[in-house]
């Protein structure tokens, strides 16, 4: 029963078929399959996605389509789950965005996407975004871990204005925050004083959180 | 001139249908799809430079029904500017075939080749690597006297008075114009003071726009690129380019971007949205000069077959249906100065983009990323094949592509090319001669590409 529905689940998953997934989440649910149960299983099936991914045979859109449906499951699996007694809150959120003057985003849409798949929720400020306003998220939602990306050397500055003002409020310590980026290495990371440097490429980037966050 | 139209066109970004940005790009991504199947687009690793009509011109349409069905996204107003084929029509009429860049004795005219054109490409050197300040003056006046390039792209700004340039900043707009004047003063003291350059360097708006002076920064007869956001998107920052671009009366210029693994999908798709893009920037940017920039992006090369073959034919494509010059070869190499590869990967590229009708530009060593990585020797070896491959017909140039992919592509699957060797250990810092090594090398590789039929 668990194992037809479930096959059912990743053949409309795998299509991105939306209206399909969201009929049959709730049928397995009153056919008593648990939540955590499911969840767990649409997380493998992202996860499949995401190393597609990385090998180049899926694409940039099909995370983001994959990524659309796992929130619309969530919407549902959540207040169950939360409702259920055995709920231990694993979900670790990481805040990210590309600092100040810097557009680029391919890099990090893929290393965002690599991070949900994962099961990490990611908290993403987008482009061009300025020193004040990662604090304020930060404050906000008081995140695992705080990682910025620049593509450029030109923004680099603005990464070291954003690590300067998140560590006088005391970031960097308990929260760590991670460089990252096209014009980034582990050399010039220490030198902006953040607390470490996530890796190359998108995938170096997983296995660094996975570590950081363990 | 590439449109009259132009403030007409913009304008349509304020009353269209309002849109998400993310919707926008689904709606790409889900039309680019269509449309390659639509026109039968699919890649061949044994024809990276092709002689298939039929693809070529299949290539071009899909792509002008990508645009029509789209238009472009203005992401400042949440709107979108609707492109007609009755615009397509009327810009690619108009078109002018020919764009005269610098002044007096220095001038240089940039034509629109055709495919298989025996006319000598224009050399568009440099923008490679940022490079400390101490050397760029240097490089400036080996670029300046160099007979293979005719003009460069300024190398990024990277430092001012000790600190990192900072994008938006004063510093950045000040290190901008210190940038070009200093390329005007190296052509200056080269004999060529009217020689032109391809802009901009700026990252900011304000930085690209301030840098436009007639004294000592960029002049009329230079061109400045102006890009889409990824994909077929634009903002009021690069319309403000534009915009004041065309109204200084400069030539606006662009590149039409197509990602491997982003909206556009997979190698079919990036095409025909670098194809897409360069006809939307004669009218959206008031473009009159193309290039096709197909690329991949988990590790971002032009050298894999499949970015090879999408740069070709995108550019065959934007040369045999439009009469707008494009300027596109070797833009990034994955090597670094002093590699045989990096070599390699400059001719295979710089040998299709020529016989598919492109003017030149080039060339960046390990991906644009490593400060001080650039030397002239890569933008020259671009010249000096480009120069060779004006007398290769198709054919012959797709046989020794094939002949040069195998010598590097093991390297490049596996992500490890050589980073080669900085500017500073490469040449003599008094004399700007390069050493014995480099020049070696780069013999050897030529006599390897002579051999395959290359007529240095
Ligand atoms: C595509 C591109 C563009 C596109 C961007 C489209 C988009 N939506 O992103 C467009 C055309 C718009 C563009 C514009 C510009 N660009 Co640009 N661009 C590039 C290019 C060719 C590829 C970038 C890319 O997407 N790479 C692919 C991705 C997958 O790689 P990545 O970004 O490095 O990300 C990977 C890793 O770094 C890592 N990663 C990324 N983020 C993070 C974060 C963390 C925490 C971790 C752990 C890891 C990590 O994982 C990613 C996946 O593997 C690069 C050259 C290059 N080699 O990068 C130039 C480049 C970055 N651009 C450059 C420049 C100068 C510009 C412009 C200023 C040009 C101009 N004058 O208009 C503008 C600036 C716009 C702005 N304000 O930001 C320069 C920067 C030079 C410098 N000073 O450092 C480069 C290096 C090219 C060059 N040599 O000239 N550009």
């Amino acid at each position: 029963m668990k194992d037809a529905i479930f096959e059912e689940i990743k053949v409309a998953f795998n299509d991105y078929d939306a209206d399909e997934v969201l009929e049959l989440i709730p049928k397995a649910l009153e056919e008593g399959v648990g939540a955590l149960e499911i969840m767990d299983h649409l997380s493998g099936l992202l996860e499949k996605i995401g190393e597609q991914f990385s090998i180049g045979e899926l694409f940039l859109p099909d995370m983001v389509m994959a990524g659309d449906l796992m929130d619309g499951c969530m919407q549902i699996l959540k207040p169950v789950i939360m409702d259920s007694d055995d709920y231990v809150p694993s979900g670790k959120t990481i805040l990210f965005g590309m600092v100040r003057g810097d557009v680029h985003d391919i890099g990090k849409n893929m290393v965002k996407m690599l991070w949900m798949s994962s099961g990490y929720e990611v908290i993403d400020l987008g482009t061009d975004v300025p020193a004040e306003a990662f604090l304020e998220k930060a404050n906000e939602v008081k995140p695992n871990l705080i990682a910025l990306s620049s593509a450029m050397s030109t923004t680099v500055p603005s990464m070291k204005d954003t690590i300067d003002l998140l560590k006088s409020r005391g970031y960097g310590e308990e929260i760590k925050i991670m460089a990252g980026g096209g014009s980034a290495n582990a050399d010039l990371a220490a030198e902006l004083g953040a607390s470490c440097y996530g890796g190359d490429d998108a995938y170096e980037a997983l296995l660094s959180v996975k570590q950081l966050l363990a | 001139m590439a449109t009259r139209r132009f403030m007409e066109i913009i304008a349509r970004g304020e009353s269209g249908d309002p849109t998400t940005e993310k919707e926008f790009d689904m709606l790409v991504f889900k039309t680019t799809k269509k449309m390659v199947k639509k026109y039968g687009l699919k890649f061949d690793p044994e024809n990276l430079v092709t002689t298939d009509e039929e693809l070529i011109d299949n290539t071009f349409e899909a792509a002008m029904d990508l645009l029509t069905t789209l238009g472009v996204f203005n992401c400042d107003s949440g709107r979108t500017i609707e492109i007609s084929r009755a615009d397509i029509d009327e810009t690619l009429r108009a078109t002018n075939p020919v764009a005269e860049l610098g002044i007096g004795k220095d001038k240089i005219y940039m034509h629109h080749r055709n495919i298989e054109d025996p006319r000598l490409p224009v050399i568009i050197g440099g923008c490679g690597n940022a490079v400390d300040e101490d050397i760029r003056y240097k490089i400036y006046t080996l670029y300046a006297s160099n007979p293979y390039i005719d003009y460069v792209e300024p190398l990024p700004p990277y430092k001012y008075r000790g600190m990192l340039v900072k994008a938006g900043s004063p510093f950045e707009l000040t290190a901008c114009l210190d940038n070009i004047s200093l390329w005007r003063k190296a052509c200056r003291d080269m004999g060529r003071p009217g020689a032109p350059i391809k802009g901009k360097d700026g990252v900011s708006a304000i930085a690209d726009i301030s840098t436009n002076r007639d004294d000592c920064g960029y002049r009329t007869s230079d061109h400045s690129n102006v890009y889409f956001k990824t994909l077929l998107k634009t903002n009021y920052e690069n319309l403000n380019r534009a915009v004041q671009y065309s109204q200084y009366g400069m030539y606006v210029s662009n590149t039409g971007n197509g990602y491997v693994g982003g909206y556009a999908g997979g190698i079919e798709g990036a095409v025909i949205c670098s194809v897409a893009e360069q006809v939307a920037s004669m009218m959206v940017f008031n473009a009159s000069i193309g290039g096709s920039c197909v690329m991949e992006s988990l590790y971002p090369n032009q050298t894999s077959r499949q970015a090879l073959w999408g740069t070709n034919i995108a550019s065959a494509a934007m040369n045999k249906h439009t009469k707008m010059p494009g300027a596109w070869a070797s833009y990034m190499t994955t090597a670094g100065p002093c590699t045989k590869m990096c070599l390699y990967e400059i001719a295979v590229a710089t040998i299709g983009t020529t016989v598919m009708g492109n003017n030149c530009f080039g060339v960046a060593p390990n991906q644009g990323v490593t400060p001080n990585y650039v030397t002239p020797m890569e933008s020259q070896m671009m010249g000096e094949v480009a120069y060779a491959a004006t007398k290769l017909t198709r054919e012959q140039a797709n046989e020794i592509v094939l002949k040069l992919v195998p010598k590097y592509e093991e390297d490049l699957l596996k992500q490890e090319a050589p980073k080669g060797k900085t500017f500073q250990e490469l040449y003599d810092l008094d004399t700007l001669q390069p050493c014995q090594e480099y020049v070696d090398l780069y013999n050897e590789v030529w006599a390897e590409l002579e051999e395959m039929g290359l007529k240095r």
